[in-house]
């Protein structure tokens, strides 16, 4: 079989890495990356192949790795933008207590809302001093991780 | 307590692994079984091991799992004389135990006085403080307005705990490192109690700095017979729940473990307890004499951690459950109970341990496949099984059994892999990290280890070799042909299993 050249941009775990060649040579496989050159031959890993979110869970030596290709539909880091002053669900949950108001000054490290999820709760927290400015959900919502919650202005 | 004679049929009132797990053993007693289904659990495994299901509906748990009248139906209607609770949901509720018994159904556990006592955090602390036990410092007392307790938590000083009463699993639990944090922290506990439990009455205790976090295992018969089967010790901890148990505990010495074992049976005694049950300790190691321990409460249900114990003494305790229950005389003296190798259990949660322990959601795709002699692997999912939040994050139990300490994690560093349960975000590497860490591997396991060791337990940097060797494996999947496309749990999954031995080199 000869020589055959893949993508050369990954993102493995959420990070885009470039190799300069990833090529199939028979029976074994030769990465390049950053002049470094890597031969693998009966590589052990496991790997299934997530058509929804459309990575690859891969277990190669004693650690997994989600991949997915650089040109692939997700782009994990689009519901990332606004900084610090968007905040986000950081699990699937429900809302169970907005503590702050649209319009409230607000201190760094204030409670702002509880989530809840498996009947541990979780404290979102003013990462700095401000105003809030909008209110994305209501006491008692079930909210997707990642969903917008809440945002903070000058 | 009369005998109540061979059970004809018994109702498992809980879900998932452990489930499964008491299924088993009917199975082995050749008693059938019967397993409840909520709407959105109906494809978990324990349904394909019970030989007749009863379906609860939908909704929130109190209308499915936790919903007493219709659990008591189903046994009813489908001529059920006995219940096994398993651990959470119903496991230690009185109310349910009394009712059970006023319909003349076995509760498979303690009685429910026996149970009320040890749920109740401050009663039970008063009636063991009686038995001459060692507690903890704290406040125990009736008052809970939060201006009496933030007097007491001034008198105890910093740092101290606040845990609910009803209490268990970490729910409702606050470390509080600094007064000025105290009323805020107790408000959250409190309404974190109300939830879990329906009981926002909590109790304060002195927190002590270095603990281990040590437990014995019991089990009593209605003739007076108290057995200890020795213990666990549960240091390694995340949100105050535990992820990794072993036994024979590295902490203690032979003096110490009898120690601990006979004050676990004094308490067996003296509530003239019934069933198994687990009384945790605190253990101080910086107390003289070799450390001392102080009870923190008695989970009066069957443990999570229950298999390692049954790997080092190769008893059945659900058996022993069954047979205490119908009121047999356990054919047992203490002296057959010896430990023999060490065991040791890992948790496997769908969580980020890189984003605070988070819960997370998604699909099992692949659970793996192990035949490593000596193992367990507990576990009520099936390959694709969604996880959602409605239920309990942990997915699996993986259990190994060897002659030493050393033995039995080089076995779990294995057997990781082997069933690596791929499809969504755990904390198996965390618990790989964990299992390599010098202080684990010396036995330094203490109940703060996870905050301790943060840096240390952190994903290290991927080396140019790793981001080669991931390249690697994913270009080589892409390449392989699906093994489960027809038989895989969800069409279209290219679900490659590709795995042959050998290393890799570097060119």
């Amino acid at each position: 079989m000869g020589k055959q050249l893949l993508k050369k941009t990954l993102v493995i775990d959420e990070r885009e890495v470039t190799f300069d060649d990833i090529a199939i040579k028979g029976d074994r496989v030769v990465v390049k990356i950053q002049e470094e050159s890597f031969e693998f031959t009966n590589l052990e890993f496991r790997s299934v192949f997530d058509p929804g979110l459309g990575k690859t869970h891969l277990l190669v030596g004693q650690r997994s790795h989600w991949v997915e290709k650089r040109d692939g539909i997700f782009k994990g880091e689009t519901s990332l933008e606004g900084g610090d002053d968007r905040y986000e669900a950081p699990m699937p949950g429900k809302v169970i207590k907005i503590v702050v108001s649209e319009g409230k000054k607000v201190k760094k490290g204030a409670p702002l809302m509880i989530l809840e999820a498996m009947k541990m709760e979780h404290t979102i927290r003013a990462k700095r001093d401000g105003i809030v400015q909008k209110i994305h959900c209501l006491c008692g919502d079930q909210v997707p991780v990642r969903a917008s919650l809440l945002e903070l202005g000058e | 307590m009369k005998a109540v004679g061979p059970f004809r049929k018994i109702l498992v009132a809980n879900r998932s692994e452990i489930a499964v797990r008491i299924m088993n053993t009917c199975r082995l007693m050749d008693i059938p079984t019967v397993g409840l289904f909520a709407e959105d659990d109906r494809h978990s495994l324990h349904l394909d091991m019970a030989r007749e299901t009863y379906g609860l509906g939908g909704g929130e748990l109190h209308e499915t799992y936790l919903n007493v009248d219709k659990i008591l139906k189903a046994a009813e209607s489908l001529g059920a004389d006995a219940i096994h609770p398993g651990y959470g949901l119903l496991s230690e509720r009185a109310d349910f135990c009394r009712a059970c018994g006023e319909r003349g159904i076995v509760f498979i556990g303690p009685t429910p006085e026996a149970m009320a006592l040890m749920g109740d955090k401050r009663a039970s602390k008063e009636a063991m403080e009686k038995l001459g036990v060692p507690l903890i410092p704290g406040y125990h007392g009736r008052d809970n307005d939060p201006k009496q307790l933030l007097k007491e938590a001034k008198r105890l000083g910093t740092p101290l705990l606040i845990k609910a009463s009803a209490g268990g699993g970490g729910k409702g639990m606050r470390l509080v490192e600094d007064l000025s944090t105290f009323s805020e922290h107790l408000a959250s506990a409190m309404r974190e109690a109300q939830n879990a439990f329906g009981d926002d009455r909590v109790i304060l205790e002195k927190f002590i700095t270095n603990p281990r976090h040590i437990e014995v295992q019991v089990l009593s018969d209605a003739h007076g017979g108290h057995f200890h089967f020795w213990e666990r010790e549960c240091s390694i901890q995340r949100r105050h729940q535990k992820i990794i148990e072993e036994t024979p505990s590295p902490a203690l010495d032979q003096t110490l473990r009898e120690k601990i074992c006979e004050a676990a049976l004094t308490i067996c005694r003296g509530i003239d307890y019934l069933g198994a049950g687990t009384v945790e300790f605190i253990f101080d190691e910086a107390s003289g004499g070799g450390g001392q321990f102080y009870f923190l409460e008695m989970n009066t249900r069957l443990q999570v951690e229950h298999p390692i114990t049954e790997m080092v003494t190769g008893y059945d305790l659900v058996e022993g459950q069954i047979r205490a229950a119908r009121g047999e005389k356990l054919n047992l003296t203490q002296e057959e109970i010896t430990q023999r190798g060490y065991a040791l259990e890992v948790r496997l949660y769908a969580e980020d341990p890189d984003a605070g322990f988070l819960p997370t959601t998604g699909t099992v795709r692949s659970i793996g496949e192990s035949r490593l002699p000596g193992i367990r692997l507990e576990c009520g999912l099936k390959e694709g099984a969604s996880i959602g939040i409605q239920y309990d994050p942990m997915m699996a139990k993986l259990c190994t059994h060897a002659l030493s300490r050393e033995g039995s994690i080089e076995k779990m560093r294995h057997l990781l892999n082997d069933y690596p349960f791929l499809g969504l975000s755990t904390n198996r590497d965390y618990l790989q990290r964990i299992l390599a860490h010098p202080h684990f591997r010396e036995g330094k396991t203490f109940t703060h280890f996870v905050q301790t060791h943060k840096k240390d337990l952190s994903p290290p940097k991927l080396q140019n070799r790793e981001l080669a060797a991931i390249a690697a494996a994913y270009t080589l999947s892409e390449k392989e042909p699906s093994f489960s496309q027809e038989n895989g749990p969800q069409g279209g999954l290219r679900d490659s299993l590709f795995k042959t031995l050998g290393g890799f080199r570097n060119g």
